[in-house]
Order: structure tokens, then C-alpha cells, then sequence
């Protein structure tokens, strides 16, 4: 052995190479190859003097790959099953291939050198010297040659047996006759080997040659029986059917398919089986919902949420649905809501609840469905065609939070969703006035935790009022203790105590005010109480709201001492009959000076109780007699009588709605004013886009609404219309 | 006596002791409403009383006292500003 050139006979010596060669790549043999003295052949015919044949055995190599490869071809096609044969001859030629390039490791090391140095003629296009193939690795060409030879040629030329066969074997398995054997994989392998030598596209034979037939017989085979299972089987065996193919698809890729197609190929198969057949998992999803049938709800949300813009129309579906059940709700409940709020707002809240867990068990929480299920409830809350909920609600929290009721404070999600949030304000502002003047609210604690929770909900300035009317009730407690004090030095007749509230932050209307003459009894109180109060407020008038106090009596005239809660109002009329034990209608009313309507009203609950008798049941006219029942009797001893007088009148809810109309008027005026101060100039539509914006946190203003105010400011000169544009508004400073 | 009180509990509210629809003279809102500055009506925002018996909401006044201009008068007749009493204890 030596290093030094020889001169070499490459006929002669090539053959001996050649011969090794062969027993190589049979597997026949083997015992006799020397590596050893293989590469030396190959080094000294790469190095033979004078001239070396490395191009010549280069050449020399791929003529027997050829030759060899073309044998191989025709004894693969001789099989039945060209697979089997074609693993089993691709395993030995693998092998063989990578040993031989190892072997002529030098004269790759040649080859390639020349290749690199770029000179002109020497890449892989140009063939070597006198020969077919470009300058490679004895590894690449074998893998080139093989891809010639057998995968072109049977292909090409014998109506691609091959692949047939690997199709038809995949088709079994689909159909469940026989599963794929290991062949398959290790012949769509190599067909991803191939190329990882050969050619700069990587995968491309394998796209070629593999993926695209395969994608093609996928979508044939599932187009054809995801039309048959739908025609066949209901809706939820389809998608059972669907999820189990995916799933199969799933493990089949992992089996046999390269990892770059795995998504294409599964693309396929959603396409065919779900995206095609989408509307009909659409079209039963309604049914789903409403059976509850969760397991298939689970299967249609995951099959559609594989293929785009599949699951949006389920998510109108559910909203849509949910919608309809919550307004069959309140429709069902109908007039009750208005005598009874705690129905309504507790079936709602169940029903939150419900789809809440639904969303959770069965969409996986998926946000999406989450909030369809807020805007359905959205929708529900805000249908006013039956239901006034901002009204129901607040009077629900009145039910809540006023003595009688004890109960936990539950959840006040639903109100999150109103839109018409200052309708809530107003009508819960009023109730909760009620409740403080009344004192019957159940604990501080619990007014205080709701406010805090509207708080949270709308932001301070929704609150401030609310929290002001509580600082009132506190500076009054302060204002009885220090006039308490103040009375022991001129000694007072009757025990007294007084609310004074601040004008602008309680919601009390002066219109149901009426006149009313004062008894006697009182004046020296409340004529003590305005001096000491003048005395320490300098620049403040009170005004008395006798229709909102109340007194507790006694009755002496009776054989039971009762004692009555009553209105002031009420007092003054028993006050009457001190002296005198009949009266008549017309006469009671000059006395107490109350108007006509305030005065039956406040008399009604005390007829009904039989302490008057009257001469006329029924109706109160103005010459009928009032007598004092000198047999009344009832069970209890304390009767609260000015307790129905609590409860709020028509006039009074409708004075309330009205208000907030008129509320939203003047909150609307100066928005438009605070908009067009800042923009000076502005379109129509912008104008009202922005004005929208700002309300949008209390209430959804309507379109003839703001073209009203916007008309009233044009009015009132703050802004005018543009001269050279008529839908262009400018603000006058 | 047949009828005999044993207690009452009277409900008032105040006002500010202004004749009605007056507004102040510096920010043109009503007594009844408070100052640009403030949110709610009432203690929070109390009303101040001149010699000269015109009244503004307090922290407007003040707020004008401060300006360089104002040279401390009243903004209604130019005449020193003095109190008349403040209209509001703790």
C-alpha cells in the first residue's frame, strides 16, 4: 500500500472494483469485500499518473448504478406486491449506497472540489466529462439514479403500479379492512430520503410523487362517505362519525405521512367531513341547545372550531336562542313582574347561570360564547315590550334591602348588562330615599355594599347622590342630638325627631306635595326646631315635606289601648276627632286644607280598618259622614297604617319616567355642547356618533332624541349650521 | 283627649335662602346646583354672603378673590368685598 501516484489500466482495474461493487449492493458476498483495498482502488485511479481517471470512474459508477438499478426495477415489477419488493430492494440500496459513497470517499472529496471551486461547467447541471450526471457525492447519484430508474420509470412507464398500490393499501385500511403494514411507511419514506441528497427542494418529490395523489384520493374517499353518513344517520351519529375519522386521519399521518403534510392532510378531511356538511350541524344546533343534549353541543363547537368562520354562525345560533327563552320567560310571567320583581329578576338569574355553565361544560369557556351569552341577556333585559327591568330591578332591590326581607344579597349581575342604566339610577335613588326617610331599610351595611357595587359598576358619579342622601341621614342624627339638647331648656310637648335633607340630592319630587294645615300639637315643635335650626345655618330656608313624616298615637278612646303608626296627613285627620266624633268629607278637608285626591287616599286605609265609619262605603264624597268607630277592635295593638301609603303611586312612576326623559334631554344638550366646544365644527353624523359615545355608559339615546336637542341648541344660538355645508354644525362661543 | 301623640318624626329639606331662579353671578349656575368645581349641591358647595348682600357660590368667589384683577372687590358693584356671614358651620 502506498500513497504514491502508479500508473493505472483503468480497464482493467475497474472491473475488480466494479466486482466488489456488486457484491455490495446484492448483499452477496459480503465476506469477500474488502473496504480496505475498495478504497484504495479508488484512490489510485483518482490518482494514476500521468493522468488521473477520476472522471472516468465517476462515470464508470454511474453506468452501473444504472445498470444495476434497472435489474432491480424489473424484479420489483415481477412481484404482485410491488411495495413489499420495493422496501425491501430501497432498504439494500440505502444502505449499499451509503457504504459505497463512504468507500469513495476520496473521489467524492475530487469531485466535489472541483464543484466548489464554481468553475464554469463544473456544477451539478453539467455533466462530468463524457458523462450524463453533474458532479455529486456517490451518495447523491446513487439516490439520483434510483429516483430515475425506478421511481420515474414505474411511474412513467408502468401505469404507477407503485403508487396504486400504496393507495389501494391506505383504502383498506380506511375501510377498516386491514390495517397498513410497515411497508407503506418505509417506501413514503424514502421517498422523503430521495431528496435530501438530491435536489434543493426538499420534499419536492415527496409533494409530487405522494402528498398531492394522496390529498386527492382523501378528499375523493371522504366526500363520497361523509355523504353517505349524513343521509343515512342523524346528525349526532354524523358527528361522531366526523370526530372518530379525524382522529383516525390524526394517527394515520403520525403513521406514514411526513410531518409537513400533517396539517394540509387534516385540513382535507375538516373540509370534507365538517365544512361541506357545516349547514346541517348548523341547521340542528338549535335542537341540541334546547335538548340539552351537551355531548353533541361539544362535538358540533369542536368539529366546527377546525374550519374558519365555522363556529360564528353556532354563536348566533346559542344568542339567538337564549334571547328567545329569556324573553318566553318574561312573556309567561307578564303582569306579575310588576307585583312581583323577585320572580323575574331570580328566573333570570337561573338562567344566567345555566347557559354560564353551559359556556363552561360544554364550549370549554370560550370567550366567544361567553359573551354571546351576555349579549343575549342583553337583548333580554333591555326588550321593554313587557318589562321595564332598570324599574323592576331597582324595586327588587328595594324587596332586598328593606327590613322585612331578610335575605342573603344575592348577585346583581344581570344589572351589569343594562343599557339603560339611568333609568335604574333614578327609580333605586328614589327607592332608596324611601327607605331612609321610612327608616325601614334592613342594615346600613347592605345599602352600603349595593352602593359600592354600583359603584364598581358605574363609576362615581352615578353613586354621589346616592352617597350624599347617606351623609344627610347622618348630619340629621347629629342635627336631632343637638337640638335634643337644646329643647330641655324650653320643655317640649311631644317627642320629636326630624330628617333634614339636602334639596338638590334627594329625588323627591314637590308635586306631590299638597297643602296641609299643620295641628295645633306640632306647631310649638316645629316652630322650636326652625329657630334652633336658623340659629345655627345662617342663609338656608327649610321647607317642611308633611307628607313624608309620620307619627306614632296612642288611642284612649278605646277599651284596648292600640297604638297607630300613621302619616302625618292621616294624624291630622285623627286629630279632628278629638272634639268631635262625626264629620262630614267636606268638613275634614277644610280643617286638614289637604286636596280632594290626597286626602282620600290617605283616609282609605283607615276606613278599610274600620276606625271611621262611613256613610257612604265605597267612594268619599263631599257630604258624607265620617264617624268615629267607637267598637273598633283588631287583634294586634300596634297597627301600622301609613304603610300603604308607602308604596308608590302611578302618578309617581310615571312622573319618574318622565323625568328621566327629561334627564336624558338636558345630559344629551350638553354633551352636544361639550363636543362641539372642543371641535368647533363638525358633520352630522359625526356629531351624533360622538354624542352616542358619551351617553353610552348611561343609556342607548335614540335617533329623533338627539336630532330634538341638537334642533333646541340650534335654537338657543350655541351652535349654527354651517354656510358652506348644510349638515356641518359650528359652535358659537 | 281621645287621640294622644306619642312622637312624630318630621321630614324637611333646605334650601338655600335665595329668592328662586336666582343663579350666581360668576358661573351662572343655580344656587340650587353647585359651582363648575364641584359635583353635588349643598354642604360640599355652600353659598357666601357680601356686604353689599350679593351672594355667589363660595368657591367661586374665592376663586375670583385670587385673580390680580379683582383687586378684592365684589364682582357685581365694585365695592370691597366683605362678608356678610359665612353661610355654613361644621
Amino acid at each position: 500500500m502506498s500513497l504514491r501516484p502508479k500508473r493505472i489500466v483503468f480497464d482493467r482495474t475497474f472491473p475488480e472494483f466494479k466486482q466488489d461493487l456488486e457484491r455490495l449492493f446484492n448483499f452477496t458476498g459480503l465476506d469477500q469485500v474488502s473496504g480496505m483495498n475498495m478504497y484504495q482502488l479508488v484512490y489510485d485511479m483518482c490518482t494514476s499518473s500521468p493522468k488521473p481517471h477520476t472522471n472516468k470512474l465517476f462515470n464508470a459508477i454511474a453506468e452501473f448504478l444504472t445498470q444495476y438499478t434497472i435489474k432491480i426495477r424489473r424484479s420489483i415489477l415481477d412481484h404482485d406486491d410491488v411495495v413489499s419488493a420495493y422496501a425491501r430492494e430501497w432498504e439494500h440500496y440505502r444502505i449499499a449506497s451509503d457504504v459505497s459513497s463512504k468507500i469513495c470517499d476520496y473521489l467524492n472529496k475530487l469531485i466535489m472540489k472541483e464543484h466548489n471551486k464554481g468553475r464554469i461547467g463544473t456544477d451539478r447541471n453539467h455533466p462530468v466529462e463524457d458523462g450524463k450526471y453533474g458532479r455529486q457525492t456517490i451518495h447523491a447519484l446513487a439516490y439520483l439514479i434510483w429516483k430515475e430508474r425506478i421511481i420515474d420509470d414505474i411511474r412513467l412507464k408502468h401505469s404507477d403500479r407503485f403508487m396504486y398500490q400504496i393507495f389501494e393499501l391506505i383504502k383498506r385500511d380506511r375501510d377498516g379492512k386491514d390495517t397498513v403494514p410497515n411497508v407503506v411507511a418505509d417506501a413514503i419514506n424514502s421517498l422523503v430520503e430521495l431528496n435530501t441528497l438530491t435536489d434543493n427542494k426538499q420534499l419536492h418529490l415527496y409533494n409530487e410523487v405522494f402528498e398531492k395523489p394522496y390529498l386527492e384520493k382523501t378528499r375523493q374517499y371522504y366526500a363520497r362517505e361523509s355523504a353517505e353518513v349524513i343521509s343515512n344517520d342523524n346528525i349526532s351519529q354524523y358527528m361522531k362519525k366526523a370526530n372518530e375519522r379525524l382522529e383516525q386521519e390524526k394517527a394515520r399521518n403520525v403513521k406514514y405521512c411526513h410531518i409537513d403534510s400533517h396539517n394540509i392532510i387534516i385540513r382535507e378531511c375538516e373540509t370534507q367531513y365538517v365544512a361541506v356538511h357545516q349547514s346541517r350541524i348548523h341547521g340542528e344546533f338549535e335542537a341540541m341547545i334546547s335538548n340539552e343534549r351537551d355531548e353533541d353541543c361539544t362535538m358540533a363547537y369542536s368539529l366546527l372550531s377546525r374550519i374558519t368562520n365555522g363556529v360564528n354562525p353556532l354563536l348566533e345560533i346559542f344568542e339567538r336562542y337564549i334571547s328567545n327563552v329569556g324573553k318566553g320567560l318574561i312573556e309567561r310571567m307578564g303582569n306579575s313582574i310588576a307585583k312581583d320583581p323577585r320572580e323575574y329578576v331570580e328566573s333570570l338569574m337561573d338562567l344566567h347561570m345555566k347557559y354560564m355553565n353551559v359556556c363552561q361544560k360544554v364550549f370549554i369557556n370560550d370567550a366567544a360564547f361567553v359573551a354571546a351569552v351576555d349579549k343575549a341577556f342583553r337583548t333580554i333585559v333591555n326588550d321593554t315590550s313587557i318589562a321595564h327591568s332598570p324599574e323592576v330591578l331597582a324595586r327588587y332591590c328595594d324587596v332586598l334591602l328593606k327590613k322585612t326581607h331578610k335575605g342573603g344579597f344575592s348577585e346583581q349581575e344581570v344589572e351589569d348588562k343594562l343599557d339603560r342604566m339611568d333609568v335604574y339610577q333614578k327609580f333605586y335613588s328614589r327607592m332608596l330615599a324611601k327607605r331612609l326617610i321610612y327608616g325601614n331599610s334592613a342594615s346600613d351595611e347592605a345599602e352600603g355594599n349595593m352602593i359600592t357595587r354600583l359603584k364598581i359598576a358605574c363609576g362615581v358619579e352615578y353613586t354621589s347622590k346616592l352617597q350624599k342622601m347617606f351623609t344627610d341621614i347622618t348630619i340629621s342624627a347629629e342635627i336631632n342630638n343637638k337640638f335634643a339638647e337644646y329643647i330641655k331648656k324650653n320643655s317640649s310637648p311631644v317627642d320629636f325627631s326630624i330628617l333634614v335633607l339636602t334639596a338638590g340630592a334627594w329625588p323627591l319630587t314637590q308635586s306631590s306635595m299638597t297643602e296641609f294645615q299643620l295641628p295645633t300639637e306640632l306647631e310649638r315643635n316645629v316652630s322650636h326646631f326652625s329657630t334652633f335650626y336658623n340659629g345655627h345655618h345662617i342663609g338656608r330656608r327649610l321647607t317642611w315635606l308633611w307628607h313624608l313624616s309620620k307619627a306614632d298615637v296612642k288611642l284612649n278612646y278605646l277599651d284596648k289601648r292600640y297604638e297607630f303608626s300613621v302619616s302625618l296627613h292621616q294624624l291630622g285627620v285623627l286629630l279632628l276627632f278629638n272634639n268631635v266624633d262625626t264629620y262630614s268629607f267636606r268638613d275634614i278637608r277644610e280643617h286638614t286644607g289637604l286636596n280632594d285626591l290626597e286626602l282620600k287616599r290617605v283616609m282609605k286605609p283607615m276606613v278599610d280598618l274600620s276606625v271611621f265609619l262611613v256613610s257612604t262605603p265605597g267612594t268619599l264624597q263631599d257630604d258624607t259622614e265620617v264617624k268615629l268607630n267607637m267598637e273598633f277592635t283588631n287583634k294586634r295593638n300596634k297597627i301600622k297604617i301609613s304603610s300603604s301609603l308607602q308604596t308608590e303611586t302611578h302618578q309617581e312612576n310615571d312622573a319618574t319616567r318622565k323625568s328621566v326623559d327629561e334627564d336624558r334631554k338636558l345630559y344629551l344638550q350638553a354633551s352636544i355642547v361639550r363636543v362641539m366646544k372642543s371641535r368647533k365644527s363638525l358633520t352630522h353624523p359625526l356629531l351624533v356618533q360622538e354624542v352616542i359615545n358619551q351617553a353610552k355608559s348611561r343609556f342607548n339615546p335614540n335617533m329623533p332624541m338627539i336630532k330634538k336637542c341638537i334642533e333646541q341648541l340650534l335654537e338657543k344660538q350655541y351652535i349654527q349650521r354651517s354656510k358652506d355645508n348644510r349638515d356641518e354644525y359650528v359652535y358659537i362661543a | 283627649m281621645k287621640v294622644k301623640i306619642k312622637c312624630w318624626n318630621g321630614v324637611a329639606v333646605w334650601r338655600w335662602d335665595v329668592p328662586n331662579e336666582e343663579v350666581c353671578g360668576i358661573c351662572r349656575v343655580h344656587f340650587d346646583g353647585c359651582c363648575p368645581t364641584c359635583k353635588t349641591p349643598g354642604d360640599d358647595c355652600p353659598l357666601i354672603w357680601g356686604e353689599c348682600t350679593h351672594v355667589f357660590h363660595m368657591h367661586c368667589l374665592l376663586r375670583w378673590l385670587q385673580t390680580e384683577g379683582s383687586r378684592g372687590q365684589c364682582p357685581m358693584d365694585r365695592r370691597t368685598w366683605g362678608n356678610f356671614e359665612i353661610g355654613f358651620f361644621f
